[in-house]
């Protein structure tokens, strides 16, 4: 079953459309994230749906019902904040409180749903301290149970993480991760962290500039991005600009590479680091390349290439054995397998 | 060397205190004066006093100006407050919130009467207000509406001051959070912007009565023959005679402010909002 369909969204700030005729689906239980730099119009299409800005045009639907024109306090939709948003005078269970206060519970309900949404965030000792009395990833958590107890059809997550520091991220990510899965609430977080979107999302929708530029599973933005900015975006890689003819493709500096697909008219291809393959020595289907800068970053090590043809490669190897002992102006073998060769479309555009 | 620099540094700090020392002796010994004065026991004022006595106190209740000015100021006072807290806590919320043109504009026409003296404030509005009655027949001069009217005019920079600094640090998040939990506006008010703020809500109406209760210059305009605030009630009396009755006055006055600093202080913590 479908929770949210945003159709041709769009927002307009004067002549500037923040948001251009957005249109995708959210299903029960999914877990989507919107990603993209700031400025791309994520966050202002998380607030048209709660319901904080005013769409100028576009519709959103919300398990069925048009909820375009409806007041944020009548979409029962969850919402978690970047800072908290934490009710500073209110204790912790009168902050998780308020939502069942505004919907007239008895005080029985109340306290017993209350109780079970901190218990999902391990909180419950913490009912009567004050919010300021908490850490931050505490503070999130309480946030978290807030906008989970009015069992709201949709739960909306503002950059929720990037307030806490590295170690307590990766902490409230996981928990949040199993949270979710655990009540099966549809969700959409929105992030311009690519690890974070990778880690939690079912689905990713990278946007830029108001637009969609490309909307998949993980793995499948990871494998085949649609674009040069979601190539970009999501991972590291190399960009290989020239021109392309059948299953061969040529760099501008004369570097001939066998492709899987095919890759006419295609002026840029991608190679991710981790798919050169490297050899301590040349040899058959590995041509020399010379070491220009050696990272090791522990489990795996970097390596900057230098080929004949002038082109600059970036590698990623497991570290270990011969890899731990090369170092720059050494020559090396390296080789590209023809399925590691991505073709890219111009921008916006999909191969 | 290091010796020298350590006089030169503890000379520094030391004229530093003496010259924050004399600062307040100038600022506090008028009061401490006044104090001592209302005690004395003679008539004409002199050092040193022949007695003490509370006969100035004791000869206040029965000065029928003094405590009917008091009554008025304080009447004028808290309506002048509570109107002037109704009319700056909206503006307040439009000058933070809202994004349009002329908000500076307005926000400059609101802080105005602090700018303006309070005389000729005080004059404007007497000859506004007589060409009201001749318009329209409505009695404004010398009527308590109108001099709360005026009053409420001197509140507003401060209570518009006061609001905005303590909205200005308010996340907006916190309300939009509130309305996603479903509270709609007026809730959202009440139960969190109005609580968030709330020191601000109480300096501003200490404010605001302090500086009505205070005011002379613009209710010497506005008050109708016979009926004075309390400043008013002090001038006249001072024209033609001089005893301690106005230092007891006075140190009523300073006592009822004090206890109004020292309520809110505790209530809210007078350094966080001020």
């Amino acid at each position: 079953m479908t929770a949210l369909v945003l159709d041709r969204l769009t927002k307009h700030y004067g002549d500037h459309a923040a948001v251009d005729t957005l249109s995708l689906t959210v299903d029960d239980g999914e877990f989507l994230v919107l990603l993209g730099p700031s400025g791309c119009g994520k966050t202002t299409t998380l607030r048209m749906i709660a319901g904080f800005v005013e769409a100028s045009t576009g519709q959103v639907q919300l398990n069925g019902r048009d909820i375009t024109r409806e007041p944020p306090h009548r979409r029962n939709i969850g919402v978690v904040f970047q800072n908290y948003a934490l009710f500073p005078h209110l204790t912790v269970f009168e902050n998780v409180a308020f939502g069942l206060r505004r919907r007239k519970r008895p005080e029985a309900e109340i306290r017993t749903r209350v109780a079970r949404a901190l218990g999902l965030v391990r909180l419950e000792a913490f009912a009567d301290r004050m919010p300021k009395q908490m850490s931050g990833g505490q503070q999130q958590r309480v946030a978290i149970a807030r906008a989970l107890v009015i069992e709201p059809e949709i739960l909306l997550l503002d950059e929720p993480l990037s307030a806490l520091d590295a170690k307590l991220r990766l902490e409230v990510r996981q928990e949040l991760k199993a949270l979710q899965r655990l009540l099966g609430i549809a969700t959409i977080l929105v992030t311009h962290d690519q690890d974070e979107a990778m880690s939690l999302g079912d689905r990713l929708v990278v946007m830029n500039a108001g637009k969609v530029e490309q909307i998949g599973s993980p793995q499948a933005l990871y494998r085949q991005p649609a674009s040069r900015f979601v190539a970009g975006f999501i991972g590291r890689g190399n960009f290989l600009d020239g021109a392309g003819a059948g299953n061969r493709f040529i760099s501008r500096q004369g570097w001939g590479l066998e492709t899987a697909q095919p890759v006419d008219d295609i002026a840029t291809v991608l190679i991710r680091p981790e798919a050169v393959a490297l050899a301590a020595m040349a040899g058959p289907d590995m041509m020399p390349a010379r070491v220009a800068l050696v990272t090791y970053l522990g489990p795996i090590t970097e390596v900057v290439l230098e080929l004949a043809s002038g082109d600059r490669l970036v590698a990623e190897q497991a570290s270990g054995g011969w890899l731990d002992r090369i170092e720059p102006g050494q020559d090396i073998g390296v080789g590209i397998p023809p399925e590691a060769v991505i073709g890219l479309g111009a921008e916006g555009t999909r191969v | 060397m290091v010796r020298g620099a350590g006089f030169g540094e503890r000379f520094g700090r030391l004229a530093y205190g003496g010259a924050v020392s004399a600062g307040f002796g100038f600022l506090l010994l008028p009061i401490v004066l006044v104090l001592w004065l209302s005690f004395f026991s003679n008539e004409i004022l002199s050092l040193p006093p022949d007695g003490y006595s509370l006969r100035w106190y004791e000869g206040l209740a029965t000065k029928r100006e003094f405590t009917d000015g008091f009554i008025l100021s304080l009447e004028v006072a808290v309506m002048a407050t509570l109107v002037g807290l109704a009319v700056s806590l909206p503006a307040s919320l439009v000058l933070v919130r809202g994004r349009f043109a002329g908000r500076e504009a307005l926000l400059n026409f609101l802080m105005a009467p602090l700018i303006v003296p309070a005389i000729v404030i005080g004059a404007a509005l007497y000859l506004f207000f007589i060409q009201i009655e001749i318009a329209t027949d409505i009695p404004l001069s010398g009527s308590a509406p109108g001099l709360v009217a005026a009053h409420v005019l001197l509140t507003i920079p401060w209570c518009i001051r006061l609001l905005t600094a303590n909205l200005i640090g308010l996340d907006p998040a916190i309300e939009e959070a509130a309305a996603s939990l479903g509270a709609r506006g007026a809730i959202i008010l009440a139960r969190i912007t109005l609580p968030m703020i709330w020191p601000g809500l109480v300096a501003a109406a200490l404010f605001a009565f302090v500086v009505s209760f205070g005011n002379l210059e613009i209710s010497l305009f506005l008050v109708a023959p016979g009926e004075t605030t309390l400043p008013i009630a002090i001038l006249e009396y001072l024209e033609w005679k001089l005893d301690p009755t106005i230092a007891a006055v006075s140190t009523l006055q300073i006592l009822l402010i004090g206890a109004g600093l020292f309520a809110t202080d505790r209530m809210v913590g007078l350094a966080r909002v001020v």
